[in-house]
């Protein structure tokens, strides 16, 4: 029979919509409004999944985000894994499946290790480690300690984005003082952001509250009038989960799974906090077993989904706040066979109780009995005496109330232990936050109330502002004093029996005892030992035990002893809405003025350094990738190119100190560049290592521009500012980047000159007028244009720098021309090939952070002269070390047709693990009809003509050590 | 993330700003002649303390300014927010 446990009438779900679903294959019915949890429960579904190392049979033991035993996964296209099933509503057709379950809940290999537990005490996982048995244990463990699969389907339907809020006042939490925070603040005017993890905000209480009438239509107040404020955001279904600096909170919205998933980032100038409080478990002997829950779980699914679970049930607990949960068992008219209390004064609270329930107070819990179903309890007096077995089939259980402080942890705020309410509470603040209600330790209905109203006037006044009074009526309910009797442990057991404090992560009472035994005697060092509070769950119901425990065996007080620090995030969020969205819309390509035209003639583009989408190849019909390359370093070497070289890095460095400044950042001397002429240096980091290469220019007195490499701009930006502001302050210098202002269309190859002769300009192109190294401001075709004859290719080369908005059809007339000449557009890749020929230093190949310019043999760009320039002194100084140095060097194969793939390791003859060096770079040469490479190598440069062994993937492969320049070493072309 | 005070565009997002390092001295003037271990001094030894430190941050998606933050390492709490070079 469907359903078996659900009540007859009561709580919020609706009966006449029957939802199904499957649990581990099986169909199973709830109805709308339950959640996975509670439709299992009400179908009888007691053994929900193992637990994470002993395999043991686990239940749901709570009805929220504390849940420690239950995890699930969900399948399908909107697959996510390892949340609580306390949280996921149900839909039809979902299909779940309870994770640790191999094959499934009810048989289960991993039994096996019940078997073998003694072998798997604390530590084991760091004592396994060290010793060889490890490769012994390693598949088994991964087989069975595997916490969900991955997602069946590839990519998530869901949508994650992000979303900014400002505000004056955050509230965070939607119990009573909450709401009452909430409606408070709103009254001000100012915006207020009110965040609550529950479906429906209001009312959500986590102690045990006599609801009546009163209550309920106050409420309904307070919601109405806070919903008709416009400066209020309500974010429902949102959990708080991360408390950074300066009052920045992190939150989760979701819809539920598969569905948008949003992380807000709200900041707010004052900050209050209602987050509740969770009820802890007691710790006996098998207080694991199926069929034993918190009584706040127990609570919430006779309220809110009428389930009561078993038939027979018995409460066991410590303190006074299990009476609601007593009262509205006997109302909804199920049998309560025996309370268990530990206080011996706790009779006389159940007085009014109806019925003949056997109380049976100043006792203990010894041990639970069953094992898939819980069967039973064995209690006795505290003080000791005859035991009596109890039979039952539900157990709940509540070891007192811990104020949720894992908010409060992350803010920074400090806590104590209260010995009236036996947990830890929130002492000072180091961010601009407050606490208010049970957080706050005020655990009355009542108390609540008055405490936030207290507390919100205050801050309201302290920030200067006004806010009208709150009228709060008299409510009809008995407001009992909390009272507990800690209780950390309960019961001896049988030398095998398990005590578990931390559920989740199968943390046993023996485990904490051994750990403290080897001397972690910090609870942080116990944390670690053991994993205790390490789970899902983070130790929301077991960490305060977990201190009370170690306050009992080592005697130090609950402050000295503490509490294990919460973390980030509060509960799990899923990695989607932590990821920074990707994409177009959040991170733009750059592109030049020509991608119109690339696309239409064949390129290829992708993105190569600093976020420029730009052609890597151009094909032609039927080549390949390979085919283009070779076509378009042909035509370079042979004819006539143009290729788009307009993400250059530009600067403007201008002033009457430009020159000085500039002598300090680079390698080479900048006074006696001349007019119109520019000289190829490096810039290193104050360390001493190469940060960029690149050309700077003379335009005018006080006045010069740099031409740099494409990938590093942003780091370079950074690097001359940085220098400008911090150490040069004082210099009239004034730096601008112009990357985007010029763009340029480079025309190169043998026919360079010729062809751009035949266009009108007033700059003469002649080799005497126009050297290599020289810049030409003028008018070519009608359009400004400053013209270099620089070179990455090797060969004749002008670089005709235009506006932007000019480049389009400076590039149209150019190929329309050049079609004489058989110009070719070339890309990246062709440019890469061609710079290896000639030996070209590339960032990220041959600069890798480690490597100065004499490294490079570009000993002769560093001025020979120059007393100080940023590196020198560091560079020196890494020199006066004699040990070998990694220089660039040439590789050839005895085979034309061998690659040395980039990144392949140099190895040593006599020892193939002896790494001596790597290629950084490995080119088909059409050219030249051969691979060749470019090395960093040990002592490199005097090794010329060594046999070297490149250690590729099948093998040593014998190559040859050669200059680092395969194309016109001696430079003519290029200065032609 | 940080909410930085700039002196010039007031207070704006971390996200606006580049982390360019902890605060050091000015770069010495005479380079060439300083000893090795006040070189190595101002090159490795920056203050990196538990607390309240001061670093250089660049307004590079707002005014472009070079600002100078004392922060205390803490608790993340900005003291003061000054241009870099205003001495
Ligand atoms: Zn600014």
């Amino acid at each position: 029979m469907p359903n078996k446990y659900r009540l007859a009438t009561g709580g919020t779900i609706d009966r006449k919509v029957p939802i199904k679903f499957t649990f581990n294959g099986k169909t199973i019915e709830g109805c709308l409004g339950d959640t996975v949890a509670s439709a299992l429960l009400s179908n009888g579904i007691n053994t929900t999944g193992r637990s994470f190392k002993y395999h043991r049979p686990r239940g749901i033991v709570s009805a929220g985000l504390e849940e420690a035993g239950t995890f699930i996964e969900v399948m399908g296209r909107k697959g996510t894994s390892a949340v609580p099933a306390t949280i996921v509503p149900i839909e039809e057709g979902l299909r779940i499946k309870s994770i640790n379950c191999w094959p499934n809940p009810n048989i289960d290999f991993g039994q096996v290790l019940q078997m073998i537990s003694p072998l798997i005490p604390s530590g084991f996982y760091y004592k396994t480690f060290f010793k060889p048995q490890w490769k012994i244990f390693e598949p088994f463990i991964r087989k069975i300690a595997g916490l969900a699969d991955i997602p069946e389907s590839e990519i998530s339907p869901t949508t994650y984005d992000s979303r900014d809020a400002h505000c004056e006042f955050l509230v965070i939490g939607g119990g009573i003082a909450g709401l009452v925070a909430a409606l408070m603040t709103a009254r001000t005017g100012k915006r207020v952001v009110f965040v609550d993890n529950h479906m429906e905000p209001f009312g959500n209480w986590s102690l045990p509250v006599n609801e009546n009438a009163s209550i309920r239509q106050w409420v309904r107040t307070l919601k109405d009038e806070l919903n008709g404020y416009s400066n209020v955001r309500i974010l429902t279904k949102t959990m708080a989960w991360g408390y950074r600096e300066q009052n920045l909170v992190l939150a989760h919205e979701t819809n539920g799974i598969g569905q948008s998933e949003l992380v807000w980032r709200i900041r707010s100038s004052n900050v209050i906090m209602s987050t509740g409080c969770t009820e802890r478990g007691l710790v006996f002997p098998h207080n694991d077993r199926p069929g034993i829950m918190l009584a706040s779980g127990l609570l919430n699914y006779c309220n809110n989904y009428a389930v009561i679970p078993g038939d027979r049930v018995i409460l066991y607990t410590n303190n006074n706040s299990i009476k609601v949960l007593a009262k509205t068992i006997l109302e909804k008219g199920k049998e309560i066979v025996a309370i268990v209390d530990t206080r011996e004064e706790g009779l006389s609270d159940y007085s009014n109780l109806p019925g003949n329930i056997n109380i049976y107070s100043g006792h203990q819990v010894n041990k639970a009995s069953g094992w898939n179903r819980l069967r039973g309890v064995i209690a006795s007096p505290v003080m000791g005496g005859k035991s009596v077995t109890l039979r039952c089939d539900l157990l709940a259980v509540s070891g007192g109330w811990n104020p949720n402080l894992q908010l409060w942890f992350q803010s920074g705020g400090s806590f104590s232990y209260d010995n009236e309410l036996a947990t830890f509470v929130p002492a000072n603040s180091v961010q601009d936050v407050i606490t208010v209600g049970s957080l706050a330790g005020k655990f009355g209905f009542v108390e609540k109330i008055n405490d936030a109203v207290q507390k919100i006037s205050d801050l309201i006044t302290t920030v200067g502002l006004s806010t009208e009074l709150l009228q709060i009526p008299e409510f009809d309910i008995p407001e009992d004093e909390y009272s507990i009797n800690p209780y950390w442990e309960s019961g001896s057991g049988d030398a095998g029996s398990k005590s578990f404090v931390d559920l989740l992560n199968d943390v046993t009472l023996a485990d904490i005892k051994l750990a403290l035994r080897e001397g972690y005697d910090d609870i942080e060092l116990v944390k670690r030992y053991t994993t205790l509070g390490m789970g899902l769950d983070q130790g929301k119901t077991g960490n305060v035990n977990a201190s009370g425990i170690i306050s009992n065996i080592t005697g130090k007080t609950l402050d000295e002893v503490g509490l294990i620090k919460y973390r980030s995030p509060v509960s799990p969020v899923s990695f989607g809405v932590l990821g920074k969205p990707e994409g177009d819309i959040v991170k733009p390509y750059k592109t030049t003025p020509i991608t119109k035209w690339n696309r239409e003639n064949g390129a290829v583009l992708y993105e190569a350094g600093a976020n420029w989408r730009r052609p890597g190849y151009y094909l032609l019909r039927n080549e390949s990738m390979m085919d283009a390359i070779n076509r378009e370093t042909l035509a370079v070497r042979t004819g006539l190119a143009i290729y788009d070289g307009s993400p250059l890095a530009t600067f403007e460095v201008k002033g009457k100190d430009a020159a000085r400044f500039l002598e300090l950042m680079f390698t080479i001397p900048i006074q006696d560049i001349h007019m119109g002429m520019g000289r190829y240096g490096l810039m290193l980091t104050e360390e001493g290592f190469i940060l960029d290469d690149g050309v700077c220019f003379t335009m005018a007195e006080n006045w010069y521009q740099l031409s740099l490499s494409t990938g590093n701009v942003d780091l370079v930006h950074q690097h001359l500012e940085k220098h400008l502001k911090c150490d040069f302050a004082h210099m009239d210098v004034s730096l601008t980047n112009l990357t985007l202002q010029w763009m340029n269309a480079t025309v190169c190859g043998p026919e360079a000159r010729t062809f751009l002769q035949e266009f009108d300009t007033d700059i003469d192109l002649s080799s005497e007028a126009f050297p290599f190294m020289a810049i030409r401001d003028g008018e070519f075709n009608g359009i400004p244009a400053r013209i270099a004859r620089v070179s990455f290719t090797g060969e004749l080369s002008f670089e005709i720098n235009v506006r932007p908005r000019d480049l389009e059809q400076l590039w149209g007339i150019l190929v329309k021309r050049g079609n004489n000449y058989g110009i070719t557009p070339i890309g990246s890749e062709t440019n890469h090939v061609l710079r290896v020929e000639k030996g070209f230093i590339s960032l990220g190949h041959e600069v890798d952070g480690k490597i100065d310019p004499i490294d490079l043999g570009l000993g002769w760009v560093i001025g020979k002269g120059k007393k100080d320039f940023i590196g020198k002194r560091a560079m020196e100084l890494n020199r006066t070390s004699k040990l070998p140095r990694k220089e660039l060097v040439g590789l050839v194969s005895r085979y034309p047709n061998i690659q040395f793939a980039e990144g392949t390791p140099l190895v040593a003859s006599e020892d193939h693990l002896f790494v001596e060096g790597h290629v950084t770079a490995s080119v088909w040469s059409e050219i030249n009809q051969q691979y060749v490479a470019l090395a960093l190598l040990d002592d490199g440069r005097s090794r010329m003509g060594e046999k070297v062994n490149v250690r590729n993937l099948n093998g040593i492969e014998p190559a040859e050590v050669a200059k680092p320049c395969f194309y016109d070493p001696e430079g003519t072309k290029l200065r032609s | 993330m940080l909410i930085i005070d700039c002196p010039f565009c007031g207070p704006r997002d971390e996200r606006e700003f580049e982390y360019c390092g902890p605060y050091r001295e000015r770069r010495p003037d005479n380079m060439d002649n300083l000893s090795e271990s006040d070189f190595i001094d101002y090159l490795l030894v920056p203050e990196n303390p538990e607390g309240v430190g001061q670093e250089f941050w660049w307004h590079k998606r707002g005014c472009g300014e070079w600002l100078l933050v004392v922060r205390d390492t803490r608790t993340h709490q900005i003291l003061s927010t000054v241009e870099a070079d205003a001495e």
